[in-house]
């Protein structure tokens, strides 16, 4: 596969009140990003545990993006609190496994910022295309994989 | 206020806490506990006449320690209810130590008072022998008392007998003390036909007697003695106790109507119920001498020290001129033999003209094991009496014609400690020794004699009558029993205490009413080291030092037998009674029980402890006032005329402690300039960050109305003028055109100067530094949360913000309710603000309230979490995590438990599990891993 023409597969997980109604947003808005991301609707960021990141990982994903509402707006009070202390551990924790802690993305984006979450999209595919497709890695990890266990 | 107060739908519960809160929205269970007000909110009128007459004066913190207040009083003549409290930390140490439960505290606060006619009422009340428990009483209470952590204990003994002795002297003013003032007390009981046989007039019998006479019924005391008074007459020598004094104090009792029969020696106190008699009360003490069992006991000049004392008090002196008198033993007894043998021997000598006896005392222990109180064992020295330690008895001598002659000892040393915790005396072996002697008096203790006891009357093993703990009464129903027949020798205090009970249920007997179970356990009022430094502090502590009593001189008291104990003076007494360091603060003297006609008032009250069920909870706790003594550049509580705005507030109120007056702490200068310095603790990075809001408005009135009281020149040191909202930029303009002297910036420091007070700011608008002299200055102390707020924001299940008020669900869209269902906040308890706002926000809280209680119903996010309980190991993070408090831990289970009512289905409990055994509905792991396995599916197609 050609570093030039992959097309990264991000899967995003986006707060219902927040960051949703901020894509909804920019698809009113006609706003063009790439269709290289598949929304995942959840109630709050606090939602998204690391065990969920890593699976989607593990299924092949190129980068993963979990978006919710700025610190004190998060409609459940302090869900985006969770978030926050979760996921720098857990960018430690793929940098620790090999897998290039870029490829995960953490970004409060409000229901009315369709424009920052364009950007978002673009900035990201951007940044992943410049990283080789994930199912390289883990077909690189699997063999260590194997020698653990045997 | 009054509204609310009145309503008949609301329920003010005060002088209450919040101390548990569990359950939810809809049902929450409150306990709340109250503390007991000592006076019926039902039954109070207001009136005041029970603070009129309180002896207890304390500074009022309504006034902010301006004024003072009683003990038992009313916060401000608005207090809504309108009824007084009492200020009773508890039940005072001496009163608690008391066997009678005098109330020490209350009459030492009347002495205090020079109400004297009072405190006589006072300790009558519990105590019918004051005249003499004022002199023999152990005093057990001084042992207690609080004084004695600082110096010595207050003299109580000696107060209770100065206070008999001017009661005796003083005959009109204790008939007016005594005089009923109100109706309740106009009214006598009516007599009750029972009639009641006393057998026993010493103390306990006594007092039973006059309880029962007071109670109604007709008493009859059978005395076997030609005189009353069981041991206080025949046991106690006059010099200690006076028989006069305490023939007054028997004749008090007789005069009630109780029948007195000397002489007269009952065969069997059982026989006299079919005498005609409804109940019968044993008060036979214990007037046995228990014999020494050694070798000569029978001789002729052997007398027990009970007999000995008996007979001397009944006029029969044996021939003791002379003589070698040795007493045997080391109590109070003893003491009291060898003394009056001493005396007696003495006057016969000085009679006569011949040689004074000599008394020894021999004792098998030392002096520190000697159970005498230590003032009698001193003055028995000092009379001469001769003591020997560390000897033990072995046999009485007799000469040719069978008279005693001489006493066979043995040498003693102290071995291990026996059950009493005193080392056992071992006899040395070999040390026999003969001491001279002429007269021996064993004083070894004493015990009821049973002879008028029959069978049916159980009791105990150490042979003295068995009765029941609560009611006195003996194995034989009506027939009751106390004093030293029950507990073997003890001291006078103790006897009464016992006939009182005993009293108290033999009332309930004769009237068929139930009999009383065990006394309420009060708390008592335990003065711990703080307690004492902040008395001191506040200037609560004289140091006096304890009255020492007056003594006859030994030279002079062994020829008679005078009292050698001298009286208080008043001007003594009232010192002594400062030391008192008031413990319970109220004293219970019982005053304000005299004084109030509508017989509101309850001592016993206790505290309650409710359990509500409430649907809402409204939290309008109010806040705190800044303390401007931390500001310690401003020089509050060091230099006398700087004042806090609540200080002047209290001032300028007509019903205040100044009587509406501005004036500085002398009480009468008026201040002829003034300083108001705004922002004092608010908008100050060293205290509080934020602004308080309303004191720029307050400043402004309390200028505007010193100046308009007092004609003083007024500055303003302010930061920035907040008077926003309608009307009060105009009320500012209008200052500014009346003579106010605004000076724009914070003073930094304020200093004593020449009789002034200097302030010392920069005026920011002119760019200069300011130097004003002024008479007072006034701090606009700020705002702040009340001190406990985190723990009452725990109890609620609701949290602070920052700066410490209770958080709002949405500062701007939801003022007034909680990130918790069904619990609501609302004025200062939120942050500081005025009282329009406050009542804007306590009707939004109401509003809230009621749409949710009109509903009856709540409506519930139906993605809500569920736990699963085998999965769940109870570490409980989720409910760390929890921002509704939605999640219980249960305590039976060890797991946790989501209360669906409360959650709203965030998720983050779900992220958080390590077990992963919560789950979200209809936003699983597997659902969401599907939906993710989907979409990469399609894309890993697309690619």
């Amino acid at each position: 596969m050609s570093e030039a023409t992959y097309e990264p597969k991000i899967i995003g997980f986006l707060c219902n009140w927040c960051s949703y109604a901020g894509a909804d947003l920019a698809g009113v808005s006609r706003l063009k990003y790439p269709p290289n991301l598949k929304i995942i609707r959840v109630p709050c960021s606090g939602r998204v545990s690391p065990e969920l990141v890593l699976r989607t990982f593990r299924a092949g994903a190129d980068g993963v993006m979990v978006l919710g509402c700025h610190i004190g707006d998060c409609h459940y009070s302090t869900g985006n609190h969770r978030t926050a202390r979760r996921m720098p551990v857990l960018k430690a924790l793929l940098a620790f496994t090999g897998i290039e802690p870029e490829r995960f993305l953490v970004r409060w984006v409000s229901a009315s910022e369709g424009d920052l979450f364009a950007e978002t999209v673009r900035e990201f595919t951007e940044a992943l295309r410049r990283l080789p497709p994930m199912q390289e890695a883990l077909e690189r990890a699997e063999p260590r994989h194997v020698a653990e266990r045997a | 206020m009054m509204d609310a107060g009145r309503h008949p739908n609301i329920n003010l519960l005060t002088y209450s806490e919040v101390e548990a809160v569990s359950g939810y929205m809809g049902n929450f269970q409150v306990r709340v506990r109250r503390r007991p007000r000592y006076v019926f909110e039902d039954k109070c009128t207001g009136c005041g006449d029970c603070a009129a007459v309180c002896p207890v004066q304390l500074p009022s913190e309504f006034d902010e320690g301006l004024g003072t207040r009683k003990a038992i009083y009313r916060s401000f003549p608005q207090a809504v209810p309108p009824v007084y409290v009492i200020d009773k930390q508890g039940v005072a140490p001496c009163r608690n130590a008391c066997p009678a439960g005098q109330r020490a505290q209350g009459y030492i606060a009347l002495i205090r008072r020079g109400r004297f006619a009072d405190a006589y009422r006072a300790i009558k009340e519990d105590n019918p022998f004051p005249a003499v428990c004022g002199r023999v009483c152990n005093h057990v209470c001084e042992n207690a008392c609080s004084r004695g952590k600082i110096d010595e204990p207050v003299s109580i003994m000696r107060l209770k007998r100065f206070v008999a002795d001017w009661a005796f002297d003083h005959p009109e003013e204790v008939a007016e003390a005594f005089r009923p003032k109100i109706e309740a007390e106009e009214r006598k009981p009516a007599p009750t036909g029972k009639k009641v046989a006393i057998v026993g007039s010493g103390p306990a019998g006594l007092t039973a007697a006059q309880e029962l006479r007071l109670k109604g019924h007709d008493v009859t005391v059978f005395e076997a003695l030609p005189v009353a008074g069981g041991m206080m007459r025949v046991g106690i020598p006059q010099y200690r106790l006076p028989y006069d004094l305490l023939q007054r104090e028997i004749d008090e009792i007789i005069d009630l109507g109780i029948e007195l029969k000397l002489n007269t020696r009952v065969d069997d106190v059982v026989t006299l119920k079919d005498d005609g008699y409804d109940a019968v009360f044993v008060g036979i003490g214990a007037h046995a001498g228990i014999p020494l069992r050694i070798p000569g006991i029978d001789l002729p000049q052997v007398l027990s020290a009970v007999e000995f004392l008996r007979d001397t008090s009944l006029g029969r002196y044996p021939h003791l001129m002379g003589k070698k008198v040795i007493v045997l033993g080391g109590g109070d007894v003893a003491m009291d033999a060898a003394c009056t043998a001493l005396r007696i021997g003495t006057m016969q000598a000085d009679e006569r003209g011949g040689a004074r006896p000599e008394v020894r005392i021999a004792y098998r222990r030392t002096e520190t094991e000697m159970p005498a109180q230590a003032d009698e064992i001193r003055q028995a020295k000092e009379d001469g009496v001769i003591f020997d330690w560390l000897v033990s008895p072995v046999e009485v001598l007799a000469d040719e014609d069978g008279n005693v002659c001489g006493l066979g000892c043995i040498r003693m040393e102290l071995g291990e400690p026996d059950e009493s915790g005193r080392r056992r005396p071992l006899p040395i072996e070999g040390s026999e020794f003969l001491l001279d002697a002429d007269v021996v008096i064993p004083a070894i203790g004493a015990r009821p004699n049973l002879e008028c006891i029959p069978e049916s009357i159980a009791r105990t093993p150490r042979g003295l009558i068995a009765v029941d703990e609560n009611t006195m009464m003996t194995s034989v129903e009506g027939v009751f029993a106390a004093g030293d027949a029950v507990t073997g020798m003890a001291f006078v205090v103790d006897a009464i205490g016992a006939g009182y009970k005993a009293a108290r249920a033999m009332d309930a007997y004769l009237l068929g009413e139930p009999m009383p179970g065990p006394e309420p356990q009060l708390p008592v009022a335990e003065l711990t080291e703080e307690d004492i430094a902040r008395k001191r502090v506040a200037g609560q502590i004289v140091d006096n030092p304890r009255t020492c009593s007056l003594e006859v001189s030994p030279d002079e008291r062994i020829h008679s037998m005078r009292e050698v104990c001298g009286t208080m003076t008043e001007e003594e007494a009232i010192a002594e009674a400062m030391r008192c360091l008031q413990c319970g603060v109220c004293s219970e003297c019982n005053q304000c029980v005299h004084a109030c006609g509508p017989v509101a008032i309850d001592h016993q009250m206790q505290e309650e402890v409710l359990e509500l069920e409430v649907g809402n909870i409204i939290i309008a706790t109010g806040y705190a006032v800044f303390d401007a003594r931390r500001i310690s550049q401003y020089g509050y509580g060091r230099y006398p005329n700087v004042f806090t705005s609540l200080e002047v507030e209290r001032m300028l109120s007509g019903a205040g402690p100044t009587g509406g007056h501005i004036v500085l702490r002398d009480g009468e200068t008026e201040p002829e300039s003034i300083a108001i310095i705004h922002c004092v603790g608010s908008r100050d990075e060293n205290f509080n960050p934020y602004c308080s809001k309303i004191c720029c408005m307050y400043s402004l009135k309390l200028a505007h109305l010193v100046h308009g009281k007092t004609g003083a020149r007024v500055y303003e040191f302010y930061i920035d003028m907040r008077t926003s909202g309608k009307t009060y930029e105009e009320f500012y303009k209008r200052l500014q055109r009346e003579e106010v002297i605004f000076v724009n910036g914070r003073p930094s420091e304020i200093l004593p100067e020449e009789g002034k007070l200097v302030v010392y700011a920069e005026d920011r608008a002119l760019g200069r530094q300011m130097r004003v002299p002024v008479d007072m200055v006034i701090l606009s102390v700020g705002l702040e949360p009340r001190h406990d707020a985190q723990e009452v924001a725990r109890l609620f299940g609701i949290s602070c913000d920052a700066d410490g008020w209770f958080k709002e669900k949405h500062p701007k869209l939801d003022p007034v309710a909680t990130m918790t269902d069904g619990v609501f906040i609302a004025g200062c308890a939120q942050g500081p603000r005025d009282i329009p706002d406050s009542v804007a926000q306590g009707a939004a809280a109401a509003a809230r309230v009621l749409s949710l209680i009109c509903r009856g119903e709540v409506e519930v996010e139906a993605t809500t979490a569920v736990v699963d309980e085998m999965m769940c190991v109870g570490c409980g993070q989720c409910i760390q995590t929890c921002p509704y408090s939605a999640i219980e831990f249960l305590e039976d289970r060890k797991v946790t438990h989501v209360v669906e009512v409360l959650c709203k289905g965030c998720g983050t409990c779900t992220a958080t599990c390590p077990s992963e055994a919560i789950a979200l509905r209809h936003f699983t792991d597997r659902q969401l891993i599907a939906e993710m396995l989907g979409a990469m599916n399609v894309m890993l197609e697309m690619a």
